[in-house]
């Protein structure tokens, strides 16, 4: 997950919430999505 | 005071000596300086806390920790009693070797059924409390003053008429030598400044960048890698292997059969283990269940729905003569399948057997549970046993068998002196794990001309957890488990309406499948097949579906105030918006009570996109709301993977499913927005890693009728053609 993030973030330094939806697939079965959506965003605008 | 045993002092001497024998072989240190009870770890104040000079304060977490939070949270209740100064606490895990070493002091290890907190609040608390005490007094006998003239804050001891003050960590080392109070007053809860606040994670950092190790991670000079095949037909046998065939395969050391059921190939690394396996002729004798299959499961099960004998669960009233009597008569068939917990960390263990110690690092939701069967499967003395465990990569109920464990202690034990690590592929995991029981449901419900409920006939068809998991705690030949949630009354899960003639009852019917404790247990299904029914009923009597609750749930009140409470927050009083429609569900489980209102849209008939849930839990105290906030939020995430694609089926006597791509489960895009709402009425303590996952799927269900006025009774939902927009 943190790899795909930082994938995602070389290519697209302000991802919005769509790009996070059509990029990030990664499985998480503890369903830590919302917070991994606001972490994108925090390390985005860090 | 027996929940707090007077510190022995040999038996702890017997416990670090055994740590230091450990590190003295020279093994890697195995999951960081935490994980072990280093001799550093002095002056111990009792079992919970550690005191250092630099005023640092370790607290021992004997519960795993899975991602949960209860680390966190158990450190805080510990915390809020010690008075310290949370910024400097860390934590560490004690093992179970050394649990027995000193007469369970920890009492017991297992996370499980959302008790980490709730089942072990009292005694932590006091040993927060006890710590409190003997450090002020230390301070006190330092002083020559009463200890009732000192005060503390953040580890900082005052006493305020002479000016004095001094740390936890300078009195810390007299503090250890006087005897522990017998008697202490725990805080009211009023007065709570650590208990109660959304602190940060004492993990998140470790995880993030790496540091944290799993026992996935865990390596030691020497060891040896196993792969590992069971009978694919559960209750099967080996009947011969060809060992020879693959001996000569790269990196092949051993050829190990475990049981009579599977087998192992041990090479230098995983993969050469796995490859070789694979390339292993085996024959099996795949037993008498070799011809079972969905179909042949379901079939039945059916026949328990009408079945004469049952076991009776909740009953008041005569039900089958008030649906006699019924002017209008309501019934429905629900069915709930096979589910893997598919955790993102396959089962494994390493294990290393000598003559003399036989030690296992793993990841247990019950350490205890994996320390039994080490003493078990390996012969020795449980004081020549001793179990690692580490943070899980997930749990979810399948870490609570030590399968795992066994296979590996067996392996090692036929390579005495080679460290042996045993991982499961994930098509292991899924095909040889332990499966969230199959179960059916006929609904009967009968109104009166005004259309009131005047009966209902809750009929359970299938599978006993506790007959295969646990058979001693079966009420002759009854499964209690089976009615979670359903019960007349209790802290763990009473029904929460008042219908005058009611009958719940189960016709077991155990298939082949082993069935095991998946997060959620029985109350996912039944809640499932309740709330659904209940939404059913409303809607037969033609009655708004909160309203129709209500009315039945006036002797319940805290079943119905965190009813209302989703009701309020979603706005159920005022139409959805435009395109959107709702459902609702409530249930209490784990001493929690759970209710969740969903908002979705539906495009095309079967496009379902889950635009808002609103969840509310009375949990009695609230020890961390954003930790709580996140568990919940979680919980839906399984709860709705469960509903939308969970599902394992049987052919030939085996599962079919083996990996993700045909065991799906919710990424990121498909998540919906959880609005969390913690009403916490005091006066208990309830569970939470959980309670919400029961009502993730009835209220999603129910907006689904909502919407399209189709009622669905099977799942999962990819089975009709239904998925996420």
């Amino acid at each position: 997950m943190i790899m795909a993030v930082a994938a995602l973030l070389k290519d697209k330094p302000k991802p919005t919430d769509a790009d996070i939806d059509a990029n990030i697939s990664n499985i998480c079965r503890c369903g830590t999505f919302q917070q991994v959506r606001t972490a994108i965003h925090a390390a985005a605008s860090a | 005071m027996n929940y707090m045993p007077k510190i022995d002092r040999r038996s702890f001497l017997v416990g670090t000596a055994a740590v230091g024998g450990g590190l003295s072989l020279g093994f890697a240190v195995p999951f960081g300086a935490d994980t072990a009870l280093a001799q550093s770890s002095k002056p111990e104040l009792n079992a919970w806390v550690v005191v250092r000079p630099d005023d640092t304060v370790v607290i021992r977490i004997a519960r795993a920790e899975m991602g949960q939070g209860s680390q966190t949270g158990l450190a805080q209740l510990v915390a809020e009693e010690l008075e310290c100064d949370w910024s400097k606490v860390t934590t560490e895990i004690p093992t179970p070797g050394e649990n027995v070493a000193r007469k369970r002091v920890w009492g017991n290890f297992n996370s499980s059924g959302s008790r980490a907190i709730r089942e072990s609040q009292e005694y932590v608390r006091k040993g927060g409390a006890v710590a409190r005490e003997m450090l002020l007094q230390a301070a006190a006998n330092q002083w020559s003053v009463p200890v009732s003239e000192l005060a503390v804050a953040k580890g900082v001891i005052t006493h305020k008429a002479s000016n004095r003050s001094t740390t936890y960590g300078k009195v810390a080392e007299a503090a250890a030598k006087l005897e522990p109070p017998t008697d202490v007053k725990l805080k009211d809860p009023k007065d709570w400044t650590i208990i109660g606040k959304p602190l940060k994670r004492l993990d998140t950092a470790d995880k993030v960048t790496g540091k944290q190790k799993y026992s996935i991670d865990f390596t030691m000079p020497g060891m040896l890698c196993a792969a590992m095949k069971e009978c694919p037909v559960f209750g099967g046998k080996i009947k011969s292997f060809d060992a020879a065939k693959i001996t000569s395969m790269p990196g092949v050391k051993k050829v190990v059969q475990s049981g009579d059921a599977a087998v192992a190939v041990v090479a230098d690394t995983w993969w050469q283990a796995k490859t070789a396996l694979a390339a292993l002729p085996i024959e099996w004798d795949e037993g008498p269940n070799a011809k079972a299959s969905t179909a042949s499961i379901a079939e039945w099960l059916k026949g328990g729905l009408d079945a004469e004998e049952a076991f009776v669960g909740n009953k008041s009233g005569d039900a089958k003569d008030a649906i006699s009597k019924a002017v209008k008569k309501v019934e429905a068939v629900y069915a709930y399948p096979y589910q893997n917990h598919a955790t993102m960390e396959p089962m494994n263990a390493t294990a290393l057997y000598t003559a003399d110690k036989c030690e296992v690092w793993t990841s247990s939701q019950n350490a205890e549970a994996a320390f039994g069967a080490t003493v078990q499967t390996s012969g020795l003395p449980a004081n020549k046993c001793e179990v690692y465990n580490t943070l899980l990569g997930g749990g979810f109920g399948r870490r609570t068998r030590s399968d795992y464990v066994i296979h590996a202690v067996r392996v090692a034990k036929s390579m005495a002196g080679t460290p042996i690590k045993l991982i499961n592929s994930r098509e292991d995991d899924m095909t040889n794990g332990v499966y969230h029981p199959i179960t059916q449901c006929k609904l009967t419900g009968a109104f009166d001309k005004d259309n009131n409920l005047t009966g209902m006939h809750m009929r359970i068809s299938g599978q006993s957890i506790l007959a295969y998991a646990r058979p001693e705690a079966m009420e002759g030949g009854k499964d209690p488990a089976t009615f979670q949630g359903l019960n007349p009354g209790g802290a763990e899960g009473a029904f929460g309406y008042s219908i005058p003639n009611l009958l719940i009852d189960h016709a077991m019917r155990n298939p082949h499948v082993p069935p095991w404790f998946w997060r959620g247990v029985n109350n996912n299904q039944n809640a499932i097949y309740l709330e659904c029914f209940m939404d059913e009923l409303a809607h037969a009597a033609g009655q708004d579906p909160l309203e129709f609750r209500r009315k039945l749930m006036t002797k319940h009140p805290k079943h119905l105030a965190v009813l209302n409470a989703v009701a309020e927050k979603v706005g159920w009083d005022k139409p959805a918006p435009q395109g959107m429609y709702r459902g609702l569900a409530q249930h209490m489980g784990y001493g929690s009570y759970v209710a969740a209102a969903a908002e979705i849209s539906v495009t095309g008939g079967n496009k379902v996109k889950i635009h808002r849930i609103v969840a509310a839990t009375d949990c009695g105290h609230a020890v961390n709301p954003a930790q709580i906030e996140r568990q919940i939020a979680g919980s839906f995430v399984y709860g709705l993977s469960a509903l939308f694609y969970g599902e394992c089926t049987v052919k030939d006597g085996r599962i079919e499913q083996t990996n993700f791509d045909t065991y799906n489960s919710m990424r990121i895009n498909e998540m919906p927005k959880v609005e969390v709402t913690i009403v916490p009425s005091g006066g208990f303590w309830g569970g939470v890693g959980e309670p919400t996952i029961f009502v993730a799927a009835p209220a999603v269900l129910n907006a689904f009728f909502a919407a399209t006025g189709k009622r669905i009774r099977s799942f999962p939902l990819k089975n009709h053609n239904i998925s996420f927009a």
